[in-house]
C-alpha cells in the first residue's frame, strides 16, 4: 500500500452547519494509511463571555471565503504537522450555552502529530479564518 | 472623474458597532487602494477605531494588503475581530 504523500491535499470535510454542530454519529474519517492517532475537539459554548452570562452566540461567517480559507488552513497544517485526514465542522447562526459549535477531527500515524495539529489549527483559525460571534445576553429569569 | 459610492460588509462585533452591516464611503474615484479605503472607514467611522488595527480588508473574498487597487464593482469587506472555535 501507497504511503500517504505529504505533497497531496489531505482527504478533508468542512462543513458550516446552521446552529449546534451535533456531537455523536459522525462519520468516519477517509484514512488513506492506517492511524495510531483519531483525535476529536469539541468547542463548547460558556455560559457566560468576558464576565456577562449569555444564552448564547451568534455566529457569523461570509461564504465562499470563510470555506476556502478554513480548507487553505488544513492544507496548510496538514503538510506542517504530517496529518493524514481531517475534518471541520463550524457553526452559523445562534448556538445556545452548554452546546457545541465546532468539532474538529484529526487522524495521524501518532498522537503527538495529532495534538500538534490541533493545538496550531485552532489558533490560526482564530486569526485567520472569518468567522465571528456574537454574545446573546442572557434574559433574565421570571420569578416563579 | 466622477466621484462614486463604496460599500464596505462588516460582520459581528465591528456591525453591531456602527449599527448596520454596510456601510458606505462617498467621494470614492476608482481605482482606489486598500489603505486609503481604511482611513477613510475610521475617520468616518469612528466606532471602528478601536479595532482598525486588527482588521483587514478583503476584495472579492480574498485578503489583500493596503496596496492593492480597488476598482468599481469589487465586493469588499472589512474582516475585523475574528473569533471562530
Amino acid at each position: 500500500m501507497a504511503a500517504a504523500q505529504t505533497t497531496r491535499e489531505t482527504p478533508s470535510l468542512i462543513r458550516l452547519v446552521d446552529g449546534p454542530v451535533g456531537t455523536s454519529n459522525r462519520p468516519s474519517l477517509k484514512m488513506s494509511v492506517p492511524c495510531g492517532a483519531v483525535m476529536t475537539f469539541h468547542g463548547m459554548v460558556r455560559p457566560s463571555e468576558e464576565g456577562e452570562m449569555i444564552d448564547g452566540l451568534e455566529y457569523q461567517v461570509y461564504e465562499p471565503m470563510t470555506t476556502r480559507e478554513l480548507r487553505r488552513l488544513v492544507n496548510r497544517q496538514q503538510a506542517k504537522h504530517g496529518v493524514v485526514a481531517v475534518s471541520v465542522e463550524h457553526s452559523f447562526g445562534f448556538v445556545p450555552n452548554g452546546h457545541c459549535s465546532f468539532v474538529l477531527q484529526v487522524a495521524s500515524p501518532h498522537r503527538a502529530e495529532a495534538i500538534s495539529f490541533a493545538d496550531e489549527f485552532i489558533s490560526e483559525m482564530k486569526k485567520q479564518v472569518p468567522i465571528w460571534k456574537v454574545p446573546r445576553l442572557a434574559t433574565p429569569s421570571e420569578d416563579s | 472623474m466622477p466621484s462614486e459610492q463604496l460599500e464596505i460588509l462588516l460582520f459581528g462585533p465591528q456591525a453591531e458597532s456602527v449599527g448596520d452591516h454596510a456601510v458606505r464611503i462617498d467621494g470614492i474615484e476608482f481605482p482606489v487602494a486598500g489603505r486609503d479605503v481604511l482611513q477613510r472607514l475610521e475617520t468616518q467611522f469612528p466606532a471602528l477605531g478601536p479595532s482598525m488595527a486588527v482588521s483587514r480588508l478583503a476584495v472579492n473574498h480574498e485578503f489583500v494588503d493596503a496596496e492593492h487597487l480597488i476598482v468599481a464593482g469589487d465586493e469588499v469587506a472589512l474582516i475585523g475581530l475574528i473569533s471562530g472555535g
